[in-house]
């Protein structure tokens, strides 16, 4: 029981890190890079794509702290799992809907300079890689310290 | 403030516990002279600590507006639910705690490896310092700065000198009777931590309210007095509480207590010759710190 849910817990959070690490490192600077598309395409395709994967972000966190508590890990990885949980839970019920609905309609090819929602979701933006940052440092860090401990 | 002191008090104990068991067992295998790995631990715990509350500081600093009461809603629930497991973490795991320590240092001792002494010493109490961290930046939201700073400083002062006490043995201290008392007090806090979260979060329009003012109690203790403040400090006093706010801290207060207070039926076991050590023993005595 203890190593099912040690297990369910590490693969958990391998695919949250994991997620985030092909979306923010992979698949974000290509989006903008590509020629294919243009800079506002590809800041919708971003809040959709972010959207969904937040949902699926604190889904996984649920699945971690759960499999965490029951597999009696360390102690401090349970309570960074729980603080990631939470992080990502205010990206998905605020930081991504804030910033999806401040877009709505700007043009970020031809930007007007005199409209504020150009800055206020510059510092949304730099409010969510804050927590993203977070988030990654904190899951690598119980990973590796499952990986290296070898205990539940 | 007195949320503070009395968190700080706790987590500053435990780890001041920590720090004494390893120290008292290099003293008793003749290794004094690794006392200096534990102290590099403990000071990178400390700067973990500092770094974990200036990453939520700053990070809570980023936030306006709706995205604050969030921020602050998530970090609330976040500090309950951590309180929680900490209190029934360490009900599970005092008895062990001592035994557990002390089996790891001598696996470092064994590697004569001093970065792991570090580590160990640096593992163990830092994790109690990043909880602190998160605890302290809900208890001086849900208070004010200067109250919620005077408070965490007292009581970790507290606790070191109540560990110092301890660690030389001139002061014997009934820890499962501090443990059960100030566990007991914590579930309070956490209570009153939940319906601030729960509150923020209903700011913002994430939480339905049922009904938006079940009572008004201004009348009786203002919400502004300092009885006021002190009651909102200490059991999360609103004087115009939702139902929601209500119902959850009665339904945490019942399910948690009862959990924690419930007669657990312990395995019968045979009675060793000098019977099972219940409590956790302070972390040395004299005549171990002379040998």
């Amino acid at each position: 029981m203890t190593a099912a849910a040690a297990a369910v817990r590490t693969l958990a959070v391998a695919l949250w890190v994991g997620g985030m690490a092909a979306l923010d490192f992979i698949d974000a600077p290509l989006r903008f890079a590509t020629p294919a598309i243009s800079r506002n395409q590809a800041v919708a395709l971003g809040q959709a794509v972010f959207a969904r994967f937040n949902r699926t972000e604190v889904a996984l966190g649920i699945v971690a702290l759960a499999g965490a508590v029951a597999a009696r890990s360390p102690r401090w990885t349970v309570v960074l799992t729980a603080v990631m949980l939470a992080l990502a839970a205010v990206q998905t019920v605020y930081l991504t809907p804030e910033i999806t609905r401040l877009a709505a309609g700007l043009d970020f090819v031809h930007r007007a300079p005199a409209d504020p929602r150009y800055a206020a979701i510059r510092s949304l933006h730099n409010a969510y890689a804050a927590v993203e940052i977070t988030i990654f440092a904190g899951g690598f860090a119980v990973l590796a310290c499952w990986a290296v401990t070898g205990r539940p | 403030m007195i949320s503070a002191f009395l968190i700080t008090l706790r987590e500053g104990l435990e780890m001041s516990l920590i720090v004494g068991i390893l120290l008292a067992y290099l003293a008793r295998t003749g290794r004094r002279r690794d006392f200096p790995a534990i102290w590099t631990g403990v000071a990178f715990a400390a700067l973990a600590s500092l770094v974990a509350a200036a990453v939520i500081f700053v990070t809570a600093g980023a936030f306006t507006g709706r995205g604050e009461q969030v921020f602050e809603g998530a970090a609330f629930l976040t500090a309950v639910g951590v309180l929680t497991y900490m209190i029934f973490w360490m009900r599970r795991e005092a008895v062990t705690l001592r035994a557990s320590l002390q089996a790891r240092m001598s696996e470092a001792l064994r590697a004569h490896s001093r970065t792991a002494l570090v580590v160990l010493a640096a593992v163990a109490v830092g994790r109690e310092g990043i909880e602190t961290a998160l605890f302290f930046f809900a208890t001086v939201r849900a208070s004010s700065p200067l109250a919620g700073g005077a408070g965490a400083v007292l009581g970790l002062g507290a606790a070191v000198l109540l560990g110092w006490l301890l660690y030389r043995g001139t002061y014997r201290l009934d820890l499962r009777m501090f443990f059960n008392v100030t566990s007991a007090l914590l579930l309070v806090v956490g209570a009153g931590l939940l319906t601030r979260g729960i509150g923020e979060l209903q700011e913002a329009r994430l939480v339905p309210v049922l009904v938006e003012q079940l009572w008004n109690s201004n009348r009786f203790v203002s919400q502004t007095s300092t009885l006021g403040n002190l009651l909102e400090a200490m059991f999360g006093y609103t004087s115009t509480p939702s139902l929601m706010q209500v119902a959850a801290y009665a339904v945490y207060l019942a399910a948690v207590g009862w959990a924690y207070f419930r007669p657990v039926r312990l395995p019968v076991r045979p009675r060793p010759a000098e019977g099972p050590s219940t409590t956790v023993e302070p972390a040395a005595q004299p005549r171990e710190r002379r040998a």
